[in-house]
């Protein structure tokens, strides 16, 4: 299959009108098309709320699973099949807040995956409750005087953690989102993509004008994204932008480099129809 | 004169190698022909406290300890505090005379033979530290029961020879010494020795082992888990054996991280599995609902431990039953399964990754920490006729031939056939959220009440009506014991103790919890003259569940839930006063 509606489905997506999620959709398409992958070599993992609905409106194989618990099922899924492209999906809410446990150790294990977080800072599908990266005083139905807590910095926390391709994408630049996640996808490891987000429903005034004038690009700074340090000063940086782009790229071996017992074949290969027990008898005789 | 009769207890604080000298004591037996049951004792401390290990020696099976004592090897002062009373007349406690403060006149008063042997002496002798003080203890042991040095010597080498050349020379240096003064000093006066006997060879397994193997043998290929006591050897057992067997271990971040990476690779294909105990299978709750929905195989051992809330971490009990067949909101298929014993546990666990792929639901193994730890000696398990079902599952031509491929088809069964991702032509996504045929998102009235009854229909053709239960005994007996799990082993043991009673006693383990064997037990328990449960815990659950699933309620009900197991003679007693 060629064609360039492959990954197409005939369901449509029930997003509200304008949500960012659509860029965001049609920038992972692209990514995909961008390779020379079939529908089922790839599979994508994906949490509860809106942004986890997306694997029902991708022609690949799908997991839609439990919020916050995107990570565990995705990495089980690579390592029983290292042939397959794993993209994992999740929202600022369910990534960040019910499944901030794993994206650090996510980060840290280097499982080749590449994770997606449509960030928003609300939550969407409960219908606008502020998110661990709603700004300080925003005001939502669980925060009607206003968050008291500070926002948190997913990208500085993913490049503490060890994670070795550390990015942050915008849904309405979908062309370089797209290329941004092409670029995750071919890097041997955990890569990491924070997608700034519009919700026009429960977070309207940052809005997609609000956001233009804010993106900037890393690229056109001349940003060194082999560099930590310097990843973690453009993540703080108190300018009022908000740079796109790859923050830092390492190049730790993939975890799975480090299991032989994936040297030769994916797991779903091996044969077990008459394993040899004896020796495990014969040692506690 | 006692021949290979002889229950022996090391005790010791936390830190001194206690297991490892009971471990060491029962595999010699083991290997000299003889049956063991070992049972170790400890608090959640690494060092400092009590620590114990009890080994039943027998010629004929050993089903669990009693409380009389042939042996005490006291490691230190407390040991001799703590048990002094289980010491029969005429036993023997072994102690350290340059360390010893204990006071021994009751134990001479009981006519407790005095083992007393300078075991300090004797470490400083061969130029040793205080590790040597379990190997002096089990030299001295074998001494006073006049056991072959040469057979010591074989397990010790086992047991210390990857620590190199000296440490194994100082052990078996030391060993010697101890063994010849207890043999010189002390054999003539105690009526116990061990003797080397004839037969088959004997593995000396835990029931984690046993299942760990069960697991192996069914070709899991991926195993992630937290440690948490009593299941944490099996995620070490398997991280043992991972390269050899071409398996991944993962230790993941919690017990939720380790239920969703074996999910994952379940879904990918792969037979996975993972184990906990109650305290982590609450935070895998939710997963065994996604399993259940989403109708993917996976196999989660929980091993008990008295709670609620952390409770006691390294003590048994039989409380999580009711919990486990409920776990998860809203109602899906599972499928629980109790083994007694090693062997079951062993096979059991085999047969529930063919159950969870036949069923595409998940299979849940409760073992406690009796089970999980205790040792007893089986002989290698025969693998005939183990055969592995992988269920129904869709490859490349045969979705090729087909219109089109809908994952959660509406079949006669409920069981719809599976592909595995990487599967060209049957892409679908799995969701959690209630779906079509297709797998879509649908919340449709009629689509959700034909998934529902889909789902619960698939385990309708699970037959267990003969391998749910087992019946050990006459169904017309004047008494009939209902029990499952490791009590199985202390019931047995009663058992043999009552024989002498006259009186007929049977046994009814219960080994599928659900689906439940309902017409068999009902019928079984219809024809018994007087019944009794034996559970480790407060509120006699299986009694609960058989009354759910039979309407039958049982007579009686003998409970324990100090967090120890029965001792046999202990629980022979409380079932003579029922008699």
């Amino acid at each position: 299959m060629e064609s360039a509606t492959r990954f197409n489905t005939q369901a449509k997506p029930t997003w509200c009108p304008g949500c960012g999620n659509f860029g965001i959709l049609s920038a992972i398409k692209k990514a995909l098309l961008s390779f020379d992958l079939q529908p089922h070599e790839v599979v994508i993992s994906s949490g509860i709320g809106c942004s986890g609905k997306i694997p029902h409106w991708i022609n690949v194989y799908g997991f839609h699973g439990l919020h916050g618990r995107t990570l565990p099922v995705a990495t089980g899924l690579k390592l029983a099949n290292h042939k397959l492209v794993v993209i994992a999906e999740g929202g600022d809410g369910d990534g960040y807040s019910e499944g901030m446990g794993h994206f650090i150790h996510a980060c840290r294990r280097n499982v080749d995956m590449t994770y997606i977080v449509h960030n928003n800072g609300v939550y969407g599908l409960t219908t606008g409750q502020v998110s661990p990266t709603g700004d300080k005083g925003f005001a939502s139905s669980t925060t009607p005087h206003g968050a008291i807590e500070w926002p948190l910095q997913p990208l500085a926390l993913a490049i503490s953690a060890g994670a070795n391709f550390v990015a942050r994408g915008f849904s309405a630049d979908s062309e370089r989102l797209g290329k941004l996640i092409s670029e995750g996808i071919q890097h041997r490891g955990f890569s990491f993509i924070d997608v700034l987000q519009v919700c026009v429903s429960f977070n309207p005034s940052k809005s997609y004008k609000w956001y233009q004038q804010r993106v900037g690009n890393l690229e056109d700074e001349g940003h060194d994204s082999t560099d930590r340090t310097k990843a973690l000063e453009a993540v703080f940086r108190d300018d009022g932008r908000l740079p796109t782009g790859v923050f830092y790229r390492g190049s730790e071996p993939a975890h799975e480099e480090s299991l032989p017992q994936l040297a030769v074949e994916p797991l779903v290969k091996h044969d077990f129809t008459d394993v040899d027990i004896r020796p495990l008898m014969e040692e506690l005789v | 004169m006692t021949t290979n009769e002889l229950s022996f207890m090391v005790g010791g604080a936390a830190g001194l190698g206690i297991k490892t000298a009971g471990l060491i004591f029962a595999r010699l037996c083991s290997r000299a022909g003889l049956h063991v049951y070992g049972n170790v004792e400890y608090p959640s401390i690494i060092r400092g406290d009590h620590n114990s290990y009890q080994v039943m020696v027998s010629q004929k099976r050993a089903f669990g300890h009693i409380r009389a004592l042939d042996i005490l090897l006291a490691l230190d002062d407390p040991s001799i505090e703590l048990h002094k009373d289980e010491i029969r007349p005429g036993g023997a406690v072994i102690y350290d005379v340059n360390k010893s403060k204990a006071d021994r006149r009751e134990l001479e008063e009981q006519e407790v033979i005095l083992v007393g042997l300078p075991f300090q002496s004797m470490i400083k002798e061969v130029g040793g530290g205080q590790r040597l003080l379990n190997t002096v203890g089990v030299g001295a042991t074998m001494g006073l029961l006049r056991f072959d040095f040469n057979a010591i010597a074989v397990t010790l080498e086992d047991t210390f020879a990857r620590h190199g050349e000296s440490v194994l020379k100082q052990n078996l240096d030391v060993a010697r010494r101890a063994y010849d003064a207890a043999a010189e000093g002390f054999a003539d006066r105690f009526d116990v020795t061990v003797q080397r006997r004839d037969a088959p060879k004997r593995m000396l397994l835990t029931g984690n082992e046993a299942l760990a193997m069960g697991a192996i043998k069914a070709g899991v290929k991926f195993y992630a888990g937290y440690p948490m006591t009593p299941s944490s050897s099996i995620l070490n057992y398997m991280a043992a054996h991972e390269r050899e067997y071409g398996l991944v271990v993962k230790h993941a971040e919690d017990e939720i991280s380790s239920v969703g990476m074996a999910l994952g690779a379940a879904f990918a294909g792969l037979r996975s599995m993972t184990a906990t105990s109650g305290g982590g299978f609450c935070l895998m709750c939710e997963f065994v609902g996604l399993a259940g929905m989403t109708e993917t195989p996976l196999v989660i051992v929980e091993a008990q431990r008295p709670g609620p809330s952390t409770g006691l971490p390294t003590r048994t009990e039989q409380g999580d039953l009711k919990f486990v067949l409920s776990a998860s909101q809203d109602e899906f298929p599972r499928i629980v399964i109790a083994p007694g014993d090693p062997e079951e546990s062993f096979r059991l666990t085999f047969e529930a990754f063919n159950l969870a792929e036949k069923y595409q639901t998940p299979v849940i193994i409760l073992m406690d920490k009796h089970l999980s730890e205790s040792t007893w000696t089986y002989e290698p398990f025969n693998c005939a006729g183990m055969t592995i079902d992988r269920g129904e599952i869709l490859d490349e031509s045969a979705l090729a031939s087909m219109k089109e491929y809908r994952r959660y088809a509406l079949t006669e069964s409920g069981i719809s056939p599976m592909v595995r991702p990487g599967t060209p032509g049957g892409a679908f996504c799995a969701t959690s959220d209630e779906h079509d045929e297709r797998g879509d998102i649908c919340e449709e009235e009629n689509v959700r009440s034909r998934m529902v009854e889909k789902r619960l229909r698939k385990i309708k053709s699970l037959d267990v009506s003969e391998c749910g239960w087992r019946l050990h005994g006459d169904s017309d007996a004047d008494l009939m014991i209902v029990g499952w799990g490791s009590t199985t082993s202390a019931i047995h043991g009663a058992m043999d103790l009552l024989v002498g009673d006259g009186t007929r006693i049977s046994f009814l383990q219960v080994i599928y919890m659900s689906p439940f064997p309902s017409e068999q037990v009902a019928e079984i328990l219809m024809k018994a003259k007087r019944t009794v449960v034996v559970e480790n815990n407060a509120t006699a659950q299986l009694a609960d569940v058989i009354r759910e699933n039979t309407g039958i309620k049982i007579d009686d009900a003998i409970l324990k839930y100090s967090g120890r197991q029965w001792l046999v003679d202990e629980l022979a007693d409380q079932i003579r006063r029922r008699l």
